[in-house]
């Protein structure tokens, strides 16, 4: 039963689990946590089908994917902050001034 | 090393010198070295031609491979130096006069500053390369590579007074006007491409025979437009007389004694293609004669002394062009050789008076000159003697040559022989204008005349030198009457040794004797007309604008050529540009251009204010929409 | 059924169970902690699936580190007022969301499905990475020698990261 097309149905699930998230929360924080969630559905199709495939190739681009979710962490929060000291309002909907 | 690569680099490596650092090490220094490598070259030249001379007469061809200019697999084309008497003769010329022109620009030049004068001598030095490039050639990449160079240099130097429009103008002339018969020549080398595979001389002039009579008319007429458009034949001559404004020694190296015989050097050169095709032979012949006359006749009127030389150039060019033309190609060279020496002399001296009278050029204001600057005059004197062709002299014998066979050579023509005669007769009279209202009379403006000098040596001695060659010189062509002693017809002798025996023999002595005596007298009327005309305090010269008939104003004019030209050329080429650019340029391209930015800014501006809102969560949306319709379509077309 | 396998449901349906917890709390505080209960149940499956590197690693930088960068920012935001509206949209914007996820997970399912299987022959072996230290080992290699390129090229972007905040916390501090 749990062969790696359960995981790979898995991976998918939590995929647009977190792609509805994106989508209808407006708490930027919240939309960046579904985001994160997004990362590691694919991380964990990854390492399915590493194990799968017996190959450790998929487990050293889970690792650089860990480091780039952790660099947009840092900047997007970075940017989030930015954007309340100035805006004294994080909710994305209200958020329009760079439409140009 | 081969002498003839120190006598073809040698000045390219000072002009190049000279261009980087003449400024900085001062005039003297820039001068100098310019000089000393012409000189040198001069050396390594008459080296190489001693060497070619002491070959037996049947092998004197020398060829020296540079370097591979292109190597493919079915065309080869080397950088390829061919020394023979042709060559050996115009390297001589080139370096030899271009020395002495060389050494008196060093005074003339002097008010110029250290930049300028070294910028000067860079360009002349390199025009001698490219000029010896173009002569030394042995096939047509590398000929029409020099064409062009000389062309670049001519440019350079007419346009040397950058300051002044007109000369800037008078340079972009002589350089578009060449375009139109470099165009030809180019089409002519194709067309040799096409019938040989190859573009050696070696390859193409021995078996020219090969061509068809079509085929060898085509690339004579071709070739001749070439030669036209760099030998300012009509109607491709309106730029020469232009061309003087560049500084005088340029107009007497570049414009008088070595480029513009290139077109007479090239059809002797490829005379073997020329000798398949009458008709081209007969254009050739006519187009030389009319010019000949016309400029001769356009010379009468001018009062500029530059430019009556400069008409008199086109018009001594139309003598060589019809000596070539008529099949007399040992005449059409030897009038090359000694109108290099007369007319370089002659535009020297006409560089010192104008030294001598700042600037002035207008032959109304001058007058009495004699005493003032007696070394000039008699130079010039020497140098219109030849021109006109004064018996005994050099020019005398040349055009003598070409007339006579004009008359009796394998092409003859009596309409040709009419028209140089008369062209000689008209020679006779500007030259004796010049001259005349020039040196004598009564001086026509005082201040002028007051302040008139003598200048120094260094303009002085090439001025004599030349004038010592301008007579020695024909001596090496005396008629064949009276003397079996014939150095220049034995030297280019290898060169047209595929011609058919020159008939020589159907010329009578008594019909060459009679021929000399009419010459003679004719110049000897002439040029008594235009003393009792030119030497009184009232000069019989009309003031600018006021035409005695109808005739003088259509000679004052110079036949309305470049309004002509104005008209027909740049009046038609300027409307239809500016209906290019008004409906095709503005309505079409810019049309279609601005269509497309002002349809896509309104397409933005639809799709800002609906797609573009700022919300982030939806363009979100639109990327998990296009997310799925990629996915869709890899899904749809996958396999 | 063994103890894997049923560690293996109930990690699985955790991470799913988490996930959807997350997409719906309405706070934010909450959110943030249900994500990291999400994120360790991940890590477990990654330790189950012989990936026990990636488990540890899991469990430090992103249930460790990352997730307190999040409860940082959530502190210093003034989560209360944002906390307040509804965490949702219009019904209309949650169905228009719901489609679109239900359609990206349904063309991944078959998209999936569709891949040549041959293409991936399975490892004769199950579970070849390998365990323990012998994974660190292949791990190793797979970053350092195949991957040395990208690894530098990943040291790169985390260090234009670094400067980057620092530039934006500078600026703020002058204003």
């Amino acid at each position: 039963m749990f062969g790696v097309g359960f995981f790979l149905a898995l991976a998918f699930a939590l995929f647009a689990v977190g792609a509805f998230g994106v989508l209808t929360r407006r708490d930027p924080l919240v939309m960046f946590m579904c985001i994160e969630m997004m990362f590691n559905s694919g991380n964990l199709a990854l390492v399915a089908l590493s194990r799968y495939l017996g190959l450790a190739s998929g487990h050293a681009l889970v690792f650089f994917v860990v480091a780039v979710a952790a660099a947009e962490v840092a900047v997007g929060l970075g940017i989030i902050i930015a954007i309340f000291r100035t805006e004294k309002d994080v909710n994305v909907d209200h958020l329009s001034e760079l439409k140009g | 090393m081969n002498p003839l690569l120190v006598v073809l680099f040698l000045p390219l490596a000072t002009a190049v010198f000279n261009r980087l650092f003449g400024a900085r090490l001062g005039k003297g220094a820039a001068a100098g070295l310019a000089c000393a490598s012409v000189l040198v070259a001069f050396a390594f030249a008459a080296d190489s031609v001693l060497g070619l001379a002491a070959l037996p007469a049947a092998s004197r061809q020398v060829l020296v491979h540079v370097y591979d200019l292109l190597d493919l697999a079915s065309f080869r084309v080397g950088f390829d130096l061919l020394l023979d008497p042709l060559s050996g003769m115009m390297i001589l010329v080139v370096t030899g006069i271009g020395f002495l022109i060389h050494l008196y620009a060093v005074g003339y030049m002097h008010e110029e500053d250290a930049g300028e004068y070294a910028r000067f001598f860079a360009y002349v030095n390199f025009f001698v390369f490219s000029m010896l490039t173009l002569v030394l050639a042995a096939n047509f990449l590398v000929i029409f590579t020099g064409w062009e160079l000389v062309g670049v240099s001519s440019y350079l130097l007419i346009g040397f007074y950058r300051g002044k429009t007109s000369a800037a103008d008078a340079g972009k002339k002589a350089f578009i006007v060449n375009r139109v018969g470099d165009f030809g020549f180019l089409m002519a080398i194709f067309l040799i491409w096409n019938a040989f595979g190859s573009l050696d001389f070696s390859a193409v002039l021995p078996h020219a025979a090969a061509l068809s009579p079509g085929m060898a008319t085509a690339v004579g007429l071709l070739l001749f437009m070439g030669a036209a458009g760099k030998s300012a034949q009509g109607p491709l001559h309106v730029w020469l007389p232009d061309a003087m404004e560049g500084p005088t020694p340029v107009s007497a190296l570049i414009h008088a004694a070595t480029m513009v015989t290139a077109g007479v050097f090239l059809v002797a050169r490829c005379h073997a293609i020329f000798e398949l095709s009458p008709l081209a032979l007969g254009v050739v012949a006519w187009t030389g004669a009319l010019t000949a006359f016309l400029a001769a006749t356009v010379a009468m009127v001018q009062v500029d002394i530059k430019r009556v030389w400069a008409y008199s150039t086109v018009s001594q060019l139309g003598y060589m062009v019809l000596g070539v033309g008529v099949g007399a190609y040992t005449a059409g060279l030897f009038h090359l050789l000694t109108h290099a020496f007369f007319k370089a002399l002659l535009f020297l001296a006409a560089g010192s008076v104008m030294h001598a009278l700042h600037g002035e050029l207008d032959m109304r204001r001058m007058g009495g000159l004699w005493r003032k600057m007696p070394l000039t005059c008699a130079t010039m004197i020497v140098g219109a003697a030849c021109l006109a062709g004064v018996p005994l002299t050099s020019g005398f014998f040349s055009k003598d040559e070409i007339l006579l066979m004009a008359l009796r050579g394998p092409h003859a023509d009596f309409g040709l022989w009419l028209l140089g005669y008369l062209g000689a007769a008209c020679t006779a009279f500007y030259s004796g204008r010049l001259i005349f209202s020039v040196f004598f009379g009564k001086p026509r403006d005082h201040h002028a005349y007051e302040h008139a000098h003598e200048s120094p040596w260094v303009m002085g001695l090439p001025l004599v030198l030349l004038a010592v060659g301008s007579l020695a010189v024909g001596l090496l062509g005396l008629p064949g009457f009276l003397t079996h002693w014939q150095p220049f017809t034995d030297w280019l002798a290898p060169v047209f040794a595929d011609l058919k025996a020159v008939p020589e023999a159907s010329a009578s002595r008594a019909l060459v004797l009679g021929l000399m005596a009419l010459y003679t007298g004719t110049v000897a009327v002439l040029g008594w007309i235009a003393w009792r005309l030119y030497t009184g305090e009232a000069a019989a010269h009309p003031a600018d604008g006021e035409a005695t008939s109808a005739l003088h104003r259509l000679l004052w004019n110079k036949y309305f050529f470049d309004e002509a030209y104005g008209f027909v050329f740049v009046r038609a080429l300027l409307g239809y540009s500016r209906w290019l650019w008004r409906w095709v340029d503005q309505g079409l391209v810019d049309g279609t251009v601005n269509g497309v930015a002002a349809a896509a800014q309104a397409a933005g501006d639809f799709l800002r204010g609906r797609v573009h809102n700022g919300r982030t969560r939806q363009y979100a949306a639109y990327l998990a929409a296009g997310a799925c319709l990629l996915l869709g379509l890899a899904l749809i077309y996958h396999r | 059924m063994g103890l894997r396998e049923v560690l293996l449901a109930v990690f699985a349906f955790g991470a799913l169970a988490f996930a959807l917890a997350v997409v719906s709390t309405r706070n934010t505080v909450y959110a943030a902690l249900e994500f990291v209960a999400h994120l360790l149940c991940l890590a477990a499956l990654y330790c189950l699936l012989d990936a026990p590197l990636l488990g540890v690693l899991q469990v430090m930088v992103y249930a460790g580190a990352i997730m307190v960068l999040f409860l940082f920012a959530v502190m210093m935001l003034d989560i209360q007022e944002t906390g307040r509206e509804s965490a949702f949209q219009g019904p209309g914007q949650v169905a228009g969301a719901l489609l679109l996820a239900a359609l990206l997970f349904a063309l991944l399912v078959f998209g999936a499905d569709r891949f040549p299987a041959a293409a991936l022959a399975p490892a004769a072996a199950p579970g070849a990475p390998g365990v323990g230290a012998d994974n660190v080992v292949r791990v190793a290699r797979a970053l350092f020698e195949r991957g040395a390129l990208v690894f530098e090229a990943v040291g790169v972007l985390l260090l234009t990261a670094v400067v980057a905040v620092m530039v934006m916390a500078k600026r703020r501090l002058e204003n």
